[in-house]
C-alpha cells in the first residue's frame, strides 16, 4: 500500500465520481454489514457453522477491498478492484449454488447464501456493476 | 420496539429517499434541502436510540440477540451522516443518489431491527 504514491499524479478517468460515488457507497454498506455479521458469528457461535462464518469474514473482507481500490486511484487499485469484483461475483454463485444444493452445509447463512436473497440479491447485482464501472472508467 | 415509532421512522425515511431521487432526477446536487432532510432523518434515528436504551435499562432484551440489536442501534446513526458527507462531495446529480441509497438502507435497516427486537 506504501508504495502507491507515484500513481496518483497520472490521469485517468475518475473512478470515484458519478455512478462511482453511489457504488462505493453501497460497497461502503456492504462491507461494514458482512464484517459486522461475520464478527457477532464467529464472536457468539463460531462451533455452529465454521465453514459458513469463515465464508462470512471472507465475503467481509472482499467488499473492504472493493470498497478502498473502488475509491483509490491508480492503476493498482485499479486492478486490485477488477480481482477483488470478479472473486466477490464467482464467490456469490458458487455460494449461492452450494447452499441450495446442499443446505445442510450452510445450517446459518452468508451474505452470499441463495445468491444473497437475504439483501434483496444485492450481492448477486453489486459486482456485475463494478466491473461494468470498471471497465468504464479503465486507466487507458 | 415500538412499532408506531418504527413505522412512522420507516414512511419518513422512504419519503426522504423519494425526495433525493427526484433532486437526482431533477440534475440538482446535494445542498440545504438535502442536508437539512439528512439532519430530520438523524434526528429520528436518534430518538429510536435513546427509546431503546432506555427500554434496555429498563430490562427488555431484544429476542435475536443483545449484540446484534447494540450492533444495529450502533450502526444506525452512522449511515446518515456519512451518505450525506459522501454526497456532498459529488458535484453531480449523483450525489442525491448517494444520499437515497443512504435513506434506503435505513429503512431497511429498522425493518431488520424490528425483526431482532421481536426475535
Amino acid at each position: 500500500m506504501a508504495e502507491q504514491a507515484p500513481e496518483k499524479t497520472e490521469v485517468e478517468p475518475a473512478r470515484r465520481s458519478g455512478p462511482g460515488r453511489v457504488l462505493i457507497g453501497v460497497y461502503g454498506v456492504f462491507a461494514l454489514a458482512a464484517s459486522a455479521r461475520a464478527g457477532v458469528q464467529i464472536a457468539t457461535s463460531f462451533h455452529d457453522a465454521p465453514v459458513a462464518y469463515l465464508l462470512s469474514a471472507f465475503a467481509a473482507a472482499v467488499y473492504i477491498v472493493a470498497t478502498v481500490t473502488l475509491a483509490r486511484s491508480g492503476r493498482t487499485s485499479h486492478r486490485i478492484a477488477v480481482t477483488s469484483c470478479t472473486i466477490e461475483l464467482i464467490g456469490v454463485i458458487v455460494v449461492g449454488t452450494y447452499s441450495l444444493a446442499d443446505s445442510a452445509a450452510f445450517p446459518d447463512t452468508t451474505v452470499w447464501s441463495t445468491y444473497g436473497i437475504g439483501y434483496g440479491c444485492v450481492p448477486l447485482v453489486l459486482p456485475v456493476l463494478g466491473l461494468l464501472w470498471l471497465r468504464r472508467v479503465a486507466p487507458r | 420496539m415500538v412499532d408506531a415509532l418504527a413505522t412512522t421512522l420507516i414512511v419518513g425515511l422512504l419519503v426522504l429517499a423519494g425526495l433525493s431521487l427526484l433532486m437526482a432526477a431533477l440534475d440538482r446536487r446535494v445542498g440545504r434541502l438535502l442536508l437539512a432532510a439528512a439532519a430530520v432523518g438523524e434526528a429520528g434515528l436518534l430518538v429510536q436510540v435513546v427509546w431503546a436504551v432506555v427500554r434496555l435499562a429498563g430490562g427488555a432484551r431484544p429476542e435475536g440477540g443483545m449484540a446484534i440489536f447494540i450492533g444495529y442501534l450502533a450502526g444506525s446513526l452512522l449511515i446518515l451522516p456519512v451518505a450525506a458527507a459522501w454526497g456532498l462531495g459529488e458535484r453531480s446529480r449523483w450525489g442525491p443518489g448517494v444520499v437515497a441509497v443512504g435513506f434506503l438502507v435505513m429503512a431497511v435497516l429498522i425493518v431488520r431491527m424490528q425483526q431482532v427486537w421481536n426475535g
